[in-house]
């Protein structure tokens, strides 16, 4: 068995029992010997564990003890073995040392094992502890460490945190920017609006910047929107751009067409050309004139990089918007401009288009309650076309009405209604028959003219014999001259109708002088204007007219007989009057009569007019007065206000040498 | 001189036939052209009054038949001046056209006569 170290140091003599003691201590240890005290001080704790000190009765009393006092380790195990307890300095040598142990002059080896096996454990218990509290220690350190690191982490993470907080705080703000410009765009209409919103952008996020929207529409040319004193202003430009799909930045081109264009001096200019897909013909250039470092303009570019997308979109809708417009408005215009009327009504009879035309008719439409489900409802139903006649005041329409169909085997949600103006066709459609009637009756009164010719023809010339076998009677001879006259006139108006139905111009013009032409019908006429006061006012010289004489004696005769049968029974005045205005022969009847309503106007030429029908008027006269007079190159008219007479007229165009 | 009136109009007739018989000729009537022809065929007359259209046969037919058979002057008359004029009236065989109406009927029988004379 190793012995332990330990130091030893005798000092003063030694008693027995002391000797004891030391003898066993030998025993149990390896003993360094120590002389002097001082040597005490060299001793390390690690080599020696314990130290033992023995002091007789007289010990050296120096400072050494003090210094060796001071300087001891408390690692140091003293164990003192002392002759007595009295001395001061062994009292204050053990108060400074705190020795393991001080035994005196009657310690037993007993004691001094008691006394080592209990260091012993103390040590060992002290070394358990240090161990254990060196393991704490130790455990607190790494503790600490952890904990420094846990700190470091936190913080770390606190700081990356606070860091992406501020990130996203950034980005949240840059989206709300981008958010509010989308939804600003969203509302946005016109193309002006568009501008403006582009310009507040770049205002809020760089204070300065003027927009430029260059939009190439093909139509009008090219123009540019700008901003002119706080409103959009558009200028047209005779000159393009630079075209093309990139981005320019700062580019001179651009800047000098833009300083050409608007006369004034022009800063850097980015151009972003905007992209649309609905206007692939189109060319949309938005031009920033700005005023930032290069540095800046990266960010710029970005900035507006994230909105270009979105203004194309808005741009494309403007656009489209613009192009709706005019289309709507074209399409509008050639609606209006249609003639026809024409009208879209829903299923419920309801109007849901129609133009400008039908806002003529409306109200005769709507007043017309058959034409709604005769026309529509049939329409609807039936998905076939389907057309009736309608009529608007004077106008005459076939209106067409067609189903507008989405899928064949649904009802018609919808129909066109078409009116076609037949107006002019079927007021030609009545001339026509008209016409034909009057040829059939030209054709009749043909017939009758030489039925009648025949009994006429009877009579005269039965006249003309009678006259002749009872000469000597006077009263008879003239009254039978009278019936042959009568006789007579009937043929003559019997052959103007055949001339007028037959409208032949077999009739020869001749020269003649309308006041001698006048002067030969008058006889004629004597009974018919017995009555009446008569006043005939003959042109002072010779109206030389082409004429067919015996056709204008007619119309003389027709528009003299008329005037008087208008007076009737009551004595009238009646001015017949002949002269000249303008290069034309006038003849003119002014009677006092009734007078003619304005109502009858110039229908009173029409054939089978009459206002004679009970005194025998066939209603031909006038018509074939007309007809007559406008043969010749003359003009036929009458002036006339109810209850203030008329007065017939007719003009011929003079012959040669007229004065 | 003895003469025919072949007319169906009854005052025409009767006027014709007085003034022939003022200038005294005799004068023999005919209301149709049926009974016409036959009065021709059988009394041979100088001239003959003939008019156009009647209803049962015309006068051009009246002609017709008796093609050959007659020798008499014939004096067309008719109102219907359209369809007839002296060249056709002399196609048919007539002398004469007059048209109706008649302005003069004394006339109208100096200017037979003289056809009938002017032989």
């Amino acid at each position: 068995m190793n012995k332990e170290a330990a130091a030893i140091l005798i000092n003063g003599d030694v008693s027995p029992s002391k000797k004891k003691l030391l003898d066993h201590i030998y025993g149990l240890f390896e003993l360094s010997e120590i002389k002097e005290p001082q040597q005490l001080l060299n001793i390390h704790p690690l080599t020696s564990k314990y130290v033992f000190v023995s002091l007789g009765a007289n010990f050296l009393k120096n400072n050494i003890w003090e210094e060796w006092s001071k300087k001891s380790s408390r690692a140091m195990r003293y164990i003192f073995l002392l002759e007595s307890f009295d001395s001061k300095e062994v009292a204050s040598l053990i108060n400074n040392l705190e020795p393991l142990a001080v035994l005196g002059p009657n310690s037993t080896v007993q004691e001094l094992n008691e006394i080592l096996n209990m260091s012993r454990e103390s040590a060992r218990d002290s070394v358990k502890s240090r161990e254990t509290l060196e393991k704490v220690k130790q455990q607190n350190r790494q503790l600490e460490i952890l904990n420094q690191n846990l700190e470091a982490l936190v913080r770390d993470r606190t700081r990356d945190i606070e860091v992406s907080k501020n990130q996203i705080e950034l980005k949240v703000k840059k989206v709300r920017q981008l958010v509010s410009f989308v939804k600003s765009l969203s509302t946005v209409r016109k193309i002006e609006d568009l501008l403006t919103i582009i310009r507040n952008e770049i205002k809020k996020a760089y204070g300065k910047g003027e927009a430029f929207l260059a939009c190439d529409t093909g139509e009008y040319g090219p123009w540019i929107l700008h901003f002119q004193r706080g409103e959009t202003a558009t200028v047209q430009t005779k000159n393009r751009w630079n075209t093309g799909v990139k981005l320019r930045i700062n580019d001179r081109k651009d800047q000098q067409y833009l300083a050409n264009t608007f006369s004034r001096p022009f800063g850097r200019v980015v151009a972003f050309p905007l992209q649309s897909k609905a206007t692939d013909s189109r060319d949309v250039v938005l031009f920033v004139e700005h005023q930032l470092s290069l540095e800046q303009v990266d960010a710029f570019i970005d900035y507006m990089g994230e909105r270009l997308q979105s203004l194309s979109l808005a741009l494309d809708r403007s656009l489209l918007e613009v192009d709706l417009k005019r289309a709507s408005f074209l399409w509008e215009s050639t609606f209006d401009s249609i003639d026809d009327p024409i009208a879209i009504y829903n299923k419920d009879h309801e109007l849901i288009r129609s133009n400008k035309a039908f806002s003529e008719i409306i109200e005769t439409v709507q007043k017309d309650k058959s034409f709604s489900s005769e026309l529509i409802d049939t329409c609807i139903e039936k998905r076939v076309s389907v057309s009736r006649s309608f009529r608007a005041e004077q106008r005459f329409f076939d209106a067409h009405c067609d189903p507008i169909l989405f899928h064949d085997d649904d009802r018609a949600s919808s129909v066109v209604v078409h009116f076609v103006d037949v107006t002019n066709y079927k007021n030609l459609q009545s001339t026509m028959i008209q016409n034909e009637k009057m040829s059939a009756v030209g054709h009749l009164a043909g017939n009758i003219a030489h039925e009648l010719n025949n009994p006429l023809t009877g009579i005269r010339s039965l006249c003309q014999v009678l006259i002749a076998e009872h000469s000597r009677r006077e009263q008879v001879v003239n009254d039978l001259k009278e019936v042959e006259k009568a006789a007579s006139r009937s043929q003559k108006i019997i052959n103007n109708l055949l001339s007028f139905s037959q409208s032949a111009t077999g009739s020869e013009l001749k020269r003649v002088d309308l006041n001698q032409l006048l002067q030969m019908t008058l006889p004629l006429l004597k009974s018919v204007t017995s009555e009446h006061r008569r006043h005939f006012k003959f042109h002072e010289k010779e109206v030389l007219v082409k004429v067919e004489p015996h056709l204008t004696q007619q119309v003389i005769f027709n528009l003299i007989n008329n005037a008087c049968q208008a007076m009737g029974q009551e004595p009238g005045d009646l001015e017949v009057k002949i002269c000249v205005q303008d290069n034309f022969a006038k003849f003119s009847v002014r009677d006092s009569g009734p007078g003619v309503s304005e109502e009858l106007g110039s229908g009173i030429f029409e054939p089978f007019v009459t206002t004679k029908s009970k005194v025998g008027g066939t209603g031909l006269g006038l018509s074939m007065s007309q007809r007559v007079i406008r043969s010749m190159g003359g003009e036929i008219g009458f002036d006339s206000k109810l209850g203030k007479g008329a007065c017939f007229w007719f003009q011929l165009p003079l012959d040669g040498e007229t004065q | 001189m003895k003469i025919l009136v072949i007319d169906d109009e009854e005052l025409v007739r009767k006027s014709l036939a007085r003034a022939c018989r003022a200038r005294g000729f005799q004068v023999l009537e005919a209301s149709g052209g049926a009974e016409g022809q036959e009065l021709w065929e059988n009394e041979s007359p100088d001239l003959v009054f003939l008019d156009v259209l009647m209803p049962d046969l015309n006068g051009p037919k009246v002609i017709e038949n008796l093609q050959g058979k007659i020798t008499s002057k014939i004096v067309l008359m008719s109102a219907y001046t359209g369809g007839y004029d002296l060249n056709k009236a002399k196609s048919l065989g007539a002398d004469l056209f007059i048209p109706k109406p008649f302005e003069n009927i004394f006339e109208i029988v100096q200017v037979a006569e003289a056809l009938v004379v002017g032989k």
